[in-house]
Order: C-alpha cells, then structure tokens, then sequence
C-alpha cells in the first residue's frame, strides 16, 4: 500500500485546490499516468501517479484544498504497507464497482455546469494513531471491533485498555457522531442529538430563478469550522462598551507620527490585540482548548491571536504570533503583512494556524456590534463593533465620547459569565485608559 | 470579430503542437502569435457560471474555452499578443521561480524595445504605473512547464466589461478596481505600438536562445526548487 503525498510545488507554494481526479476509487492506475489536477496561484498542476495499482483512497473532494505532504491517495500497488501509512489504511475497500467519476481525458471539453461528482468513500475507516494501534496489537484488540471516543469517532488509547479489559463500551465523546464524509449530502436524521432533523430543502426552483454554486475550498472550510463550533460549544457572548476617546486621540497621533513606518498604518486592531493579550494571561481560561476525549481543559501558555480577514476569495483567520512578546507597533506591521497577503491569496498557510484566540472586527464595514462565533477549538472569540462618537453621561454631565462595542463568545464548559466580565471590565480598563500601559505593560 | 461558435465550452488547442513537440524532446519552444477573433478563455479551474457573462457572450457568439493553466477568465481578441513557452523542466516544482524568470525575460525584452517601466506585479501580472496590460498563467505536469501570457495591446477593453464580471480574487494591487480602471492597453502608452507591430518586434527576441541566456533570479534565502 502506497500513501501518495502532494509533493512539494516549489517556493511560497503550501497547499493547492483540487480541480479534478483522473481516476475514482476502485480504478487501476498506471505509474505517471494523470491522477489528479490541482491549482494552486495562477498554475494548474497535473500529478501523476507515482506508482501503478489499484486506488484505494482519495484524499479530498474536487474543490478542496490539501496541503503539501497531505495524503492525496492510497495506492495499493501490491507492496507491504509501511508502519506509518496504517493509520490511513482503510478497514475496508469500496463495496461493488466505484461510481465515481472515469478516468477523463486531461483535456477534455470542461463543460463546467456538470456537478462535480464526489470520489466513492470506502466504508467507515478505523481513526487511530499509530501508537494507539501499536497498543491495541500488544493487548489483542481488534480496533474494527470497538467504537472510538475521540475526536470524530477516533479511537484512543483509553478506548483499547478498557476493551482489552473487558470493559463495555464508554459513554459518546462530547465530539458526538462522526461527521458524514466529506462530499456526501447530508440527510435523514443526525443520530445522537435529539430532535435534530435536518430536512430536504423545498425545490426553490418552482418559487423562481435560482442560481447554485458549489460549497468549495475556504466556504468549505468555514461551513465545516463554524458547524463543529455551534454544534459542539455552548456559547455564550457578554457585550459592553468601551470608551476609546483617549485612545483614538493617540492612535491618530501615532500614526501621523509614525507615517511611511513599518507598522506604523497604525489602527485600532494592534491595540486590542495588545490588550487583549495582557488579558489572556490574566484570564488563562479564554486562551485554551477542551479536550472532550481526556476530559482535560488545556491552556496554553503561548499568545497567538488571530483576526478575521474579509477577502476576495472569502473569510479567513490568519494568526500574529507570539502577541505578548511584540509591541503594539510589531503587531500592526504583522497584520498588515498578513491582511495584504491574504488579499493577494499569498498567504502561507501556516499563517493560519496555531491560533489560541480570535478577533472579529467589523467595525470598519459598518454594524454597530456582532454576536460573533467561536474559532473552533479555541475557547472566547472578541468581537469588534464600529467605534464612533455618542452621547454618554459621565460625572452627570452629557458627554461626547468615542464608543467601541466589544462582544465577548466564549465557551462556557471552559469559562462562567463571571469570568467574562472580570475579563471584559480589566480589557476595558486597559483600552480606556492608554497610559495605564506604561505603568503596566 | 466574433468567434464563430457558441459560447460553449471547448478547449483552448493553439498550444498543442509546442507541447507535444517539447514530449518529443525537441527542446524549450517559444512561440508568439495573435488569434482573429474574439473568445473568452477561462482557468482550469474557473467555473465559468460565475467568471464569465455567459448569456452576453451566447448572444454575441462568442466561444468560451478553457485552457490549461490556472487564474480567472480573460477576453481575448485580435488586439492581443499571445506569448506561449513550453519548458522541459524535471519534476513538478518550479512554478514561482518560473514566474519569476520569465516574467523578467519578458519585461526586459519590452524594455528593449522602449516599452518603459514594466514591473511585474500580482503572481504574475506585468503592469505599468499599476495598470494592468499582461496576464499569465502556467501547467505544470511531469517534466514539462507551459507558460501562456496575453499582452493587451490594442483591443477592445469594453469587452471584458461585456463578457466578464468582477473576478471572485484578485491580486492586492486591484484594490477593488473595475477593469476599465484597473488595466490599460500597451497602445495608451507612449510608442504607438499596435498588436501587429508588437507581434512582429516580439517574434524578434522572444526566442529560446535568449530565454536560455537571461539569468535566472535566485531562489528565496533557505527554499530550494525542485
């Protein structure tokens, strides 16, 4: 059995979008033939298989993004599987013929409104790492044969000793059912949660003219993170105001004075995000991660904040690093680095990841705040509404002072409303009071 | 000029023959040329539902193609110069560096004829002033990289109003703008050079030979090409 890596594309290129397989699982394939096109900038790159022999596995939908050293197939082109490939080897081939899609001329007349039709998944596929199934080999458990708690069904070490120890199965992990594979059309009823029924859409089409589009790459990929988080995390969000009068008034200075500096676009962003890191380390619960599957809150102990970033190609969160660590200057250079390169679809992918806490900010779009959703598996999220002058009271007097409403999401099997509002009050103190950073910081 | 079938999806095939003649191992090939008709040619990748005014260019019988590389649709007419490279390159990689190596080549070459201040900027746009005037795109499959780039000289730049919305991504340097503001055709800038007269000038100096003997820029500190 042959796993088949997207091989490296070269400089600056990380991950690339899936165009079209040549082949369906169940196919024979011989060695350099096309197997599958993929794009990634301006190229489209036609990979031939490495190997000749059956396909076993594919490794995404036409319209995903894989990452560079992502499984992209399984080949069993008749050798041995090698000891790290067993986690991706299925339990079982495809039953009957595959019916996914030919092998197609490469260039074949792309008549594009023909929906793409998503490879044939094998049956369920046992999800365990390596050293899980070393244990399971040591204590005679057949991984088939027991259901897994972890993470989409994965099954954990936990999950072998207490088959291998004669034990029933363990109560569902909090990660519920696993999802339906990728591509296939969600129907029916969701096992697991009560009363969730998700019922055929009516046929719009006889209400009046209707355009559909694929659901692909980052729509994919936010559709999938923001369905885990409102599903999987109770949410719950604490808003207030924030006067940023003194704030702005030295923003803008600073920004004068820094023109033509690096970092020195200087807007409200790099400022929250400073704040809020100060925040974080205070309130270590709203920079961390539940693990259902261990029943273990983790917290980490490094900053990295992430900002949503509206761009062409659509949503995305890139990540500034090591926040506690970088000046409010530093971290404004950053996101304008990161929120040009994203725009311009330049972006490293790993500059997405690793966040620990997100920041929406719509504020310069317009609305007047949001309810935003959690960046599945961290723990709070903060919301930024448009920061604009309003009549407020201060010492009984009718004032005009310059308003930003914040909104704290978070996970509330994590954090209490209590610990909200410690947070919220010490982050409004910090962006309401400037120069209380230098006594501080 | 419209094109003389539908606006139906067909397959870009000018290229063919290069390609097929470099498989045969018959060396880097470079060919300069001008279609005489109007078509839209879309990314492998594009949906053309979304990229292209389908309707508008059923109506007018314009041809939607689709070519080998990647990026978003663009119009194509007799106003344009057409630059196709096909490269015996070993392996997959080596798609930025291409872009890179001959993006320059091309630049300096226009510059050689007095075409000033060309940069490159995007992935792979060639501009001036940040106008827009040349777009490409490359296929990579084993062993051999095709680069295909349009230089907008004189054409009719209402057209790609007429057959094509906004793209769904877009380098920064658009900032947002609508294509009448965002490209300008070689012809607007000084040298009066017309698509026939640039076609001619470019067969002169586009040639392996020279693409051979223009220096390769360096690869980025701690990445290495495949």
């Amino acid at each position: 059995m042959f796993e088949f890596k997207l091989p490296d594309l070269g400089e600056g290129i990380h991950e690339g979008e899936i165009l079209k397989w040549h082949v369906a699982e169940g196919q024979t394939i011989g060695e350099d033939e096309p197997l599958v096109d993929i794009e990634t900038d301006k190229a489209a790159v036609t990979i031939p298989s490495p190997r000749g022999g059956r396909v076993v596995r594919l490794g995404g939908a036409e319209g995903d993004t894989v990452a560079v050293g992502q499984v992209i197939a399984v080949i069993d082109d008749g050798a041995e599987a090698e000891a790290p490939a067993a986690e991706a080897e299925p339990a079982a081939t495809p039953a009957g013929p595959a019916a996914g899609p030919g092998p197609a001329a490469p260039e074949e007349p792309a008549a594009a409104p023909a929906a793409p039709t998503p490879p044939v998944r094998p049956a369920r596929r046992v999800a365990a790492a390596p050293a899980t199934r070393r244990l399971a080999r040591e204590l005679g458990v057949d991984l088939a044969s027991i259901p897994g708690t972890g993470p989409g069904g994965r099954i954990t070490a936990d999950d072998v000793r207490r088959a291998a120890a004669g034990g029933g199965p363990a109560p569902q992990a909090a990660g519920g059912p696993s999802p339906p594979p990728e591509g296939e059309p969600i129907t029916g009823t969701t096992a697991g949660i009560p009363f969730l029924e998700i019922e055929p859409l009516p046929d719009f089409a006889q209400l009046g003219p209707v355009e559909r589009e694929p659901v692909r790459s980052i729509r994919r990929k936010v559709a999938r993170r923001m369905t885990t988080s409102m599903i999987l995390v109770p949410h719950v969000a604490l808003l207030e105001d924030c006067d940023v009068t003194e704030l702005e008034r030295f923003r803008r200075e600073e920004r004068t004075r820094r023109e033509g500096e690096p970092g020195g676009r200087l807007s409200l962003l790099p400022f929250v995000v400073k704040a809020v890191t100060h925040c974080l380390a205070e309130f270590p619960m709203f920079n961390a991660s539940l693990d259902p599957a261990r029943g273990e809150i983790i917290y980490k102990k490094f900053y990295n904040v992430g900002f949503a970033a509206d761009t062409p190609r659509g949503l995305v969160v890139p990540v500034v690093r090591g926040t506690d660590a970088r000046s409010v200057v530093e971290i404004s250079a950053e996101i304008i680095r990161l929120a040009e390169a994203a725009r311009d679809g330049r972006i490293d992918a790993a500059d997405f990841q690793g966040g620990t806490f997100t920041i929406t900010n719509i504020g310069p779009l317009g609305g007047k705040g949001l309810i935003p959703t959690i960046n599945y598996p961290e723990s709070a999220i903060l919301g930024m509404g448009r920061a604009a002058p309003q009549a407020v009271v201060r010492d009984g007097e009718i004032v005009v002072r310059t308003i930003l409403p914040l909104t704290l999401a978070f996970d509330h099997r994590i954090a209490d409303g209590a610990d909200a509002a410690r947070f919220m009050s010490r982050l409004v103190g910090l962006l309401s009071r400037p120069l209380s950073w230098l006594v501080e910081a | 000029m419209a094109g003389r079938a539908g606006p139906l999806l067909g397959r870009w095939h000018h290229d063919d023959e290069q390609l097929a003649a470099v498989r045969d191992g018959a060396g880097p090939q470079v060919a300069v040329y001008r279609i005489p008709e109007t078509v839209v040619v879309v990314g492998s990748g594009s949906d053309p539902a979304r990229e292209v005014h389908l309707a508008q260019c059923s109506a007018d019988r314009v041809a939607v193609l689709r070519r080998r590389g990647g990026g978003c649709a663009v119009v194509l007419d007799p106003g344009n110069v057409i630059v196709s490279i096909a490269l015996p390159v070993e392996g997959l990689g080596g798609i930025h560096h291409h872009f890179r190596w001959i993006s320059a080549w091309i630049a300096a070459e226009l510059e050689g004829l007095g075409i000033a201040g060309v940069r490159r900027e995007g992935v792979s746009d060639l501009a001036i002033d940040g106008r827009k005037f040349g777009g490409s795109c490359i296929h990579r499959s084993k062993d051999l990289l095709h680069y295909g780039l349009t230089l907008l000289v004189d054409g009719d730049v209402s057209r790609i109003e007429r057959y094509l919305p906004h793209p769904p991504r877009e380098p920064a340097y658009r900032r947002g703008r609508p294509h009448r503001a965002f490209v300008r055709p070689l012809a607007e800038h000084p040298g009066g050079w017309d698509a026939v007269r640039l076609e001619r000038a470019l067969r002169g100096r586009l040639t392996p030979g020279r693409l051979a003997a223009f220096p390769r820029p360096m690869p980025p500190r701690g990445k290495q090409e495949l």
